[in-house]
């Protein structure tokens, strides 16, 4: 499948739509009139893509310039990259476009003048929208691809051994059983790098939370989930659900506990090709 | 001889009237002694240390601190980026301060609007403005939009606007302009699609442009472009501009410090150092020449700009008066290098890391192949957000140390964008875990002094004084004040929400003065009499 195809996944219709949509609301909420979004990146009149549109204009490409100028229009050695040139940043809705197609020849031989008004406002839809799925980072298309490349039998060991995983991942408490089947392998390299504090639906993790135990010089020692602490506070949250905040002295004495110490100093050790390795042993825990 | 002597001093007088007029809040901004009365310029004063040689506010009696006045800004809901990111300045009782297409003019002394400027945008990124500069009765600020505007000082009425950069090419503006001599230097943002970063200096009186100095060669026989693979990607090289210039009036050199090339994460099309990118470079200020350049970010592969401030400061190293700069680089690196001709000095991290194989001859930081981003990821370290970033660091010639605001951080880079001419950016990272911390580093020796946690994070400008007081936002939206040569915690302050800018002070009637923007709101504190 060619890259112009792929791009006419319903993904990336659905992230137009949804990029649309919250456009639509921003600017109702700001009291602008729509095409002008004045806070993004740009100017705030560019052009909005039509997707019909650069459907149709996709078949303009494909037919009459896809030969010089490349699927994605980023140019080849017989033709420039059009989705950076000025002609096309200069654009709106063919106004650019359209009189610089009509000076040039086609790739069919035919003159650019043979291409109705229709079709060029296609074929500016069509590269607008090449155009905008750079911009952004291009998260909105582009995803981490092909991270299943380690070894499942040296992620097993490295588990097993020296990552001392099974200090805290037993079968019965943080078991690994079938991980692989609940995220997909970049969510599974994530969470065993940064392991979220908070589990489904942002409910507090247990097994995550940092606590603090505050030890006065005189009294009881309080524990609890710490809250926030700086040089001068310590606030926790103890198990009655009370807010206690505590000022800092010399004698007080403060010990913080965060479960997720060893997830930390892994960072500190381990090779690249040894986190590959783990995310594939985990993604065959099935 | 008498009346000659008489009509030369008349003469003399006039002329000193007429500079006066045209430039007369510059003045104390070029030495290199830092301001009292004012804080005339981003940095306070030329040399981009932050230092204030003010004793009023001390280490002995900073818990005395109370609120003078705050200022919350009121605008309708919606209005982007309400948030005071650059530095006010203060000139002759007055303050002025920035977001994005809003400046205002309040009195130093209660906080009571003078005027409020709006400007209507166009578009662009609004994601920040580090302020202004002044000279004689103009002021000068950028717009998201890509103009330079020049307000009159009094009013906020606007004199003129001048484009400075091409907004369809998804530049955008948000640096505060420097002015010294004759030019205002004005920089440029934005890395969404492949443009070339340049650094203008322009006419303080029409905003024309005097000179232009592109960060990236134009052609592939200039000086650079042997670090390209060819013009194309040369000229889509990136290297924004987006931090304040300092400036040394006695070399007349004006050093800019440049944003990351382009495509920012994806690579392929760009292989080679990519000069002049991830630099510090040293200009005249008068031409634009390029006297000399220095690499902190050789071949950058993860969005670390290296436009962190260029700090000037004189030191004796080994025996030796030097004219010293140095830089705490978003990837993690400390230099210090001779001003005068750009050679390093010092080279060392600030924070460990995990992507260089160690230095060049010249100082500069290797590059790790295997730490580029890569398509089943790869753990860096710092992360994007880097070892430090925006906010200002300072230096202290008492205590002899440079105080930087730092992250350690790690995340996974991706290459999302296999092509072999990728653009914009063509991954990104993803994740992260990070300790913030502020580092006081020995500027002989490139060592960490001490290092004062931030449980929680803090990434806030900083400000030190004669009075050995370093100030800064804390981990619990705060600003808070350290003993600038222990680092010890003094004094702190909670805030609407955490610290945005970097602290500046100033005494006015025999009152020091502490302003810094947290939020919406600009909060003062005073050392009462």
């Amino acid at each position: 499948m060619s890259k112009v195809n792929a791009m006419r996944s319903p993904f990336a219709v659905g992230f137009t739509a949804a990029a649309v949509a919250l456009t639509m609301a921003t600017l109702v909420a700001q009291g602008q009139q729509p095409g002008r979004v004045l806070s993004g990146p740009g100017p705030g009149d560019k052009h909005v893509v039509d997707a019909a549109g650069a459907d149709r204009g996709r078949i303009v490409w494909a037919a009459e310039c896809i030969t010089c100028h490349g699927t994605q229009a980023r140019g080849t050695d017989r033709g420039p990259n059009v989705t950076r040139s000025l002609v096309l940043l200069r654009d709106r809705n063919a106004n650019e476009l359209g009189p610089f197609v009509k000076k040039h020849t086609l790739q069919s031989g035919r003159p650019g003048t043979s291409l109705t008004d229709a079709q060029l406002l296609d074929l500016s839809h069509f590269l607008h929208q090449r155009m905008n799925e750079i911009l952004g980072k291009g998260i909105g298309f582009f995803k981490p691809e092909g991270v299943l490349t380690g070894d499942t039998t040296a992620g097993a060991a490295f588990i097993n051994g020296a990552g001392k995983c099974t200090t805290c991942h037993t079968a019965t408490a943080g078991s690994l059983s079938g991980i692989g089947g609940r995220y997909t392998p970049v969510d599974l390299q994530q969470r065993f790098l940064f392991p979220p504090r908070t589990g489904r639906g942002n409910a507090a993790n247990p097994r995550a939370t940092v606590t603090v135990t505050v030890t006065p010089a005189s009294g009881a020692a309080v524990s609890g989930v710490l809250v926030q602490m700086d040089d001068f506070d310590v606030t926790l949250r103890d198990a009655g659900g009370v807010i206690r905040t505590f000022h800092r002295t010399p004698t007080l004495k403060v010990t913080k506990t965060d479960p997720l110490q060893a997830h930390h100093l892994l960072l500190e050790t381990i090779t690249d090709k040894q986190m590959h390795d783990v995310v594939a042993y985990l993604a065959s825990l099935k | 001889m008498k009346r000659s002597l008489l009509l030369c001093l008349l003469l003399s007088a006039a002329v000193g009237t007429l500079v006066a007029r045209s430039a007369p809040h510059v003045e104390p901004a070029q030495q290199l002694t830092g301001p009292t009365d004012s804080w005339p310029t981003y940095n306070g004063d030329y040399s981009g240390r932050r230092f204030s040689p003010l004793t009023t506010i001390s280490a002995t009696n900073v818990g005395s601190l109370s609120l003078a006045w705050m200022y919350r800004i009121n605008l309708p809901q919606g209005t982007p980026a309400v948030r005071i990111a650059g530095t006010p300045l203060q000139i002759n009782g007055v303050l002025y301060f920035t977001i994005p297409d809003h400046v205002w003019a309040t009195d130093a002394r209660t906080g009571r609007e003078l005027w409020h400027h709006a400007w209507t945008s166009k578009g662009g990124i609004h994601l920040g403005n580090r302020g202004v500069a002044v000279a004689g009765e103009l002021l000068y600020y950028e717009t998201p939009d890509c103009n330079l505007v020049a307000l009159d000082i009094k009013t906020g009425t606007e004199r003129w606007h001048k484009p400075i950069c091409d907004l369809d090419q998804f530049y955008y503006g948000s640096v505060a302009p420097v002015v010294a001599k004759n030019h205002v230097f004005t920089g440029v943002s934005g890395d969404d699609l492949d443009i070339p970063g340049y650094l203008d200096s322009r006419d303080p009186a029409t905003g024309e442009l005097q000179w232009r100095w592109h960060v990236v060669p134009q052609k592939m026989d200039e000086p650079g472009s042997d670090t390209w693979p060819n013009e194309d990607a040369m000229k889509h090289g990136g290297g924004m501009t987006w931090t304040p210039v300092t400036y040394d009036p006695d070399l007349n050199l004006v050093f800019v410090t440049t944003g990351n090339p382009q495509p920012v994460i994806a690579h392929k099309n760009r292989k080679g150092s990519n000069l002049f990118t991830g630099s510090i470079v040293a200009l005249n200020a008068d031409t634009g020449r390029m006297v000399w350049w220095f690499q902190s970010a050789p071949h950058d592969t993860h969005d670390w700009d290296a436009t962190q401030t260029a700090v000037l400061f004189d030191a004796t190293i080994a025996g030796q008066p030097r004219k010293l700069i140095a830089q705490a680089s978003r990837n993690g690196q400390f230099f210090v290098l001779d001003r005068t001709n750009g050679k390093a000095i010092i080279s060392k991290e600030f924070v460990k890391t995990n992507w260089s194989l160690g230095y060049d001859a010249k100082g500069q930081p290797i590059p790790n192949p295997a730490k580029e981003p890569q398509l089943d990821g790869a753990l860096v370290s710092p992360d994007q957000s880097g070892a430090a970033n925006w906010p200002p660091p300072a230096l202290s010639p008492l205590t002899g140390l440079f105080y930087v605001n730092a992250r350690r951080g790690f995340s996974v880079y991706y290459l999302y964008d296999p092509d072999d001419n990728p653009q914009g950016w063509g991954g990104t990272d993803r994740g992260g875990y990070s300790e913030a911390m502020l580092q006081a580093i020995d500027y002989r020796t490139g060592a960490v002094k001490w290092t004062h946690p931030w449980e929680g994070g803090s990434r806030a400008g900083l400000l030190v004084t004669a009075g050995n007081v370093l100030f800064t936002g804390g981990a619990s939206n705060d600003i808070a004040a350290l003993n600038a040569t222990t680092g010890a915690a003094l004094w702190h302050a909670r805030l609407n929400t955490s610290v945005s800018n970097g602290p500046i002070t100033y005494q006015l009637d025999g009152r020091q003065y502490l302003v810094v923007g947290a939020g919406d709101t600009l909060w003062t504190f005073v050392m009462n009499r």
